[in-house]
């Protein structure tokens, strides 16, 4: 099995890249910033802090992530260090789920790295309380990447351009937050081809509302673990389809 | 059996141009037989299907028609790769690792395994001259390095049959020369070797056959070992084979 | 190949499986686009907030607009006006009832910058409760403020959260105060406030309704608690007692 070792030089790459750090500081000092937002708002400043901090951790793994993810095989491609990989026993789909697995452990150390700064913060500037959903809404933020990633890789091998991929991989996230008002839509129109059409997206673009713990922190029934537990799995199927996707793809490209 | 066998392999080009696609030739019908240890050499212009016959052999690229055996396994395939070594053309490498990491991470892709590949690679490192430098990552590199560095990757799992896509490729004289001896020493070894060159001089002192590849097609087969002056010879016939007819070369 | 696309086809139907259990046990918990309440120029905070899932950051960004709107976080407005009517007291000694009788166009967007806030995020207590306050017993714009109370206690129901019960007390309150029932607001309000963790809008509210219910006595603890509690108040209620000093004084 290959897997390994090419998810451990994905990572490897990453982190030996300048560019990753100067985000990751760059992150940490807007999370920081969210205390001079705070202070806007008095008696709500955990929370408004909180919604921030989570708010960047989300869209800065999810810009990271997207543009790796695009990146991962085209530029290999591109640089053709591909040759040497694909003459070695390495099956294409095992290159594609090394790939992929490498960017994901980078995004979980990043989601890591954040979360622990912004609980640090919340601790030392207001009297916040870990609530088990907290952490909960991290590890959704973690699973909606596992889709995410998933989509933006497999988009690069079937448009093989890195910025349709990327095009599409932001407008598939637009339409999966949208997903519930997508369907209360679908009920509501009248003319068969929108309701299609709606109905379609609704069933094949990922729910990415369900993943979204963050916006449900406030909310008193919260979310039930075994639907957590449910949604979870989701994400992995969803995964999961696109990588195969995805290999059928690479499978058959040439260098 | 024979180390190479090609059969009647065609690859066509096809690229769309505004929706209209547009084909070009790589190879077409081509049949070619290597021997074990033999040194065979691919000879021709640029674009003359050099790079697509041996992309087609290390599964790079996939057949029109035709098939090709690498020691009785029709490739692609895995078992195939595990016999082959390759450098290309140019050395295309991951810059943020070391030589030790990028020549134990090709080790551990062809699954040879732990304590063998550390042995292996101490020495090869020896082999190629770069122990003194193997902890500096591959930007702080000089052509020549990382081509000693793409000849160690190619022998790290001991491959039988090892294809080089245009070797020598600017590289300086030293380099050039350091190539050589590399190749007569693997050749000692008894390795069977494909490369590809334009360069006749260089082809003739490695090489025991020839085939020369004339916009796709394998016009001429030259056994090196019955030509007495090889260099002048081969020039001649490659000459003649690949000009259009009719056509004088003034000396 | 063809592994690879029966195995799709199987996945996708598990996947198509688990969606709909998640569908039938999952409920959407937000007001749907087509109940929208207040677009300001551009609709930039429901839809950044819609399409981005960042609805709770965008009704952040709407309650910090709509308490900077409203004077900002020490609603120095509501200090002005108390000091207008303070003077204008002092001068014509006119009776402390009218001390409220605000301009009622005053702040007249508070409304809709708050149901804006709770439309994108309608579990954002501190809306209903400071916006409330500020709208009911500040403006004394009852109707509205009942408005946003009750749309809180419909999306809030949780009989185990006392946020849940104070809203309750603050629709109660708001009928009392609406009708001068001051002995009856009161009462509530000593149940609804717990002055450790209110915000500083509702203890203002209980000091100034004591005042109208001429308890001075507790409404003087009251600004003395706020001066001690919010020690950027102290000069405002030092101004609030010694006017309450005054008034203990001409009774006797």
């Amino acid at each position: 099995m290959n897997i390994l070792p090419i998810a451990e030089y994905t990572i490897m790459e990453n982190i030996r890249s300048k560019i990753f750090y100067i985000l990751l500081l760059f992150v940490l000092i807007m999370i920081g910033s969210s205390l001079v937002f705070s202070s806007l708002a008095p008696s709500t400043e955990a929370r408004v802090i909180t919604d921030i901090g989570l708010a960047c951790i989300e869209m800065f793994t999810l810009m990271t992530g997207i543009f790796a993810a695009v990146n991962l095989v085209l530029q290999e491609i591109e640089n053709r260090t591909i040759y040497l990989l694909m003459t070695r026993p390495l099956r294409r789909w095992e290159y594609i789920v090394g790939r992929y697995l490498g960017v994901l452990v980078i995004l979980c150390f990043n989601i890591v790295t954040m979360l622990c700064v912004l609980m640090l913060l919340l601790k030392v500037s207001t009297n916040w309380t870990l609530d088990p959903m907290f952490i909960w809404s991290a590890i959704t933020i973690f699973f909606k990447m596992i889709i995410i990633i998933a989509i933006a890789m497999t988009a690069s091998l079937v448009f093989t351009s890195s910025v349709t991929a990327m095009a599409f991989s932001f407008l598939v996230w637009v339409i999966g937050h949208f997903s519930s008002e997508l369907k209360l839509m679908a009920e509501k129109v009248q003319s068969l081809l929108a309701k299609g059409l709606l109905y379609t997206l609704y069933y094949t673009v990922p729910n990415f509302q369900i993943f979204n713990l963050k916006d449900k922190l406030g909310i008193p029934e919260g979310m039930p673990m075994d639907v957590i537990a449910l949604v979870l799995l989701y994400g992995i199927t969803y995964a999961v389809i696109l990588l195969v996707i995805g290999s059928l793809f690479f499978a058959r490209k040439e260098f | 059996m024979p180390a190479v066998k090609i059969e009647n392999l065609t690859k066509i080009y096809k690229k769309r141009y505004f929706l209209k696609p547009r084909y070009s030739v790589g190879i077409k019908n081509l049949n070619l037989e290597v021997e074990e240890g033999e040194t065979f050499g691919l000879l021709g212009l640029n674009g003359s299907g050099k790079t697509t016959t041996i992309k087609l052999l290390l599964g790079l690229l996939f057949a029109d028609s035709g098939q090709a055996f690498i020691y009785g396994h029709k490739v692609p395939d895995r078992q195939a790769s595990n016999l082959i070594g390759y450098l290309p053309e140019a050395p295309y490498f991951y810059r943020y690792l070391s030589a030790q990491e990028i020549i134990n991470f090709y080790g551990r892709l062809s699954g040879v395994p732990e304590q063998k590949r550390q042995k292996k690679i101490d020495e090869l490192l020896e082999l190629v001259n770069l122990t003194k430098n193997r902890h500096k990552r591959l930007t702080d590199f000089s052509k020549g390095m990382l081509q000693r560095v793409g000849i160690a990757q190619a022998l790290i799992h001991d491959p039988k049959i090892l294809f080089f896509d245009e070797l020598i490729t600017g590289l300086d004289p030293v380099g050039i020369t350091e190539m050589r001896q590399l190749l007569l020493r693997l050749k000692e070894q008894k390795k069977t070797i494909f490369l590809s060159s334009h360069i006749i001089s260089e082809i003739v002192k490695v090489c025991d056959r020839v085939g020369i590849l004339k916009e796709g097609s394998l016009v001429r087969i030259v056994d090196l070992r019955q030509l007495k002056n090889k260099d002048e010879e081969l020039e001649k016939i490659f000459l003649s084979t690949v000009m259009p007819a009719g056509q004088e070369i003034v000396s | 190949m063809r592994r690879g696309i029966i195995s799709i086809i199987i996945l996708a139907v598990i996947l198509f499986k688990l969606q709909s259990t998640i569908e039938s046990r999952y409920v959407y918990p937000f007001p749907p686009l087509t109940t929208m309440k207040y677009v300001e120029d551009n609709p930039y905070l429901e839809l950044g907030g819609l399409f981005f899932g960042l609805r709770s950051l965008a009704a952040d960004i709407a309650w910090i607009k709509t308490l900077q709107y409203y004077g900002g976080p020490n609603e120095d407005a509501i200090k002005e006006e108390h000091e207008h009517h303070t003077n204008e007291e002092e001068h014509e000694g006119h009776h402390h009832h009218d001390l409220h009788d605000n301009d009622m166009t005053a702040y007249r967007k508070l409304y809709s910058l708050c149901a804006r806030a709770v439309w994108l995020d309608p579990y954002f207590m501190h809306v209903y409760s400071i916006g409330s306050a500020a709208i009911g017993f500040v403006q004394e714009r009852y109707d509205e403020a009942a408005l946003l109370l009750k749309e809180g206690v419909v999306w809030n129901y949780d009989p185990n959260n006392v946020q849940y019960w104070r809203m309750n007390y603050a629709l109660a309150a708001l009928g009392y105060n609406k009708v001068k029932d001051y002995k009856n607001t009161i009462a509530i309000l000593e149940k609804m406030i717990d002055p450790v963790d209110s915000p500083l809008i509702l203890l203002r509210v209980l000091a100034n309704t004591y005042e109208k219910n001429e308890d001075y006595e507790k409404a003087i603890k009251m600004w003395r608690f706020i001066s001690y509690k919010f020690p950027e108040e102290t000069e405002h209620a030092n101004k609030k007692m010694s006017y309450l000093d005054k008034r203990i004084s001409e009774i006797k």
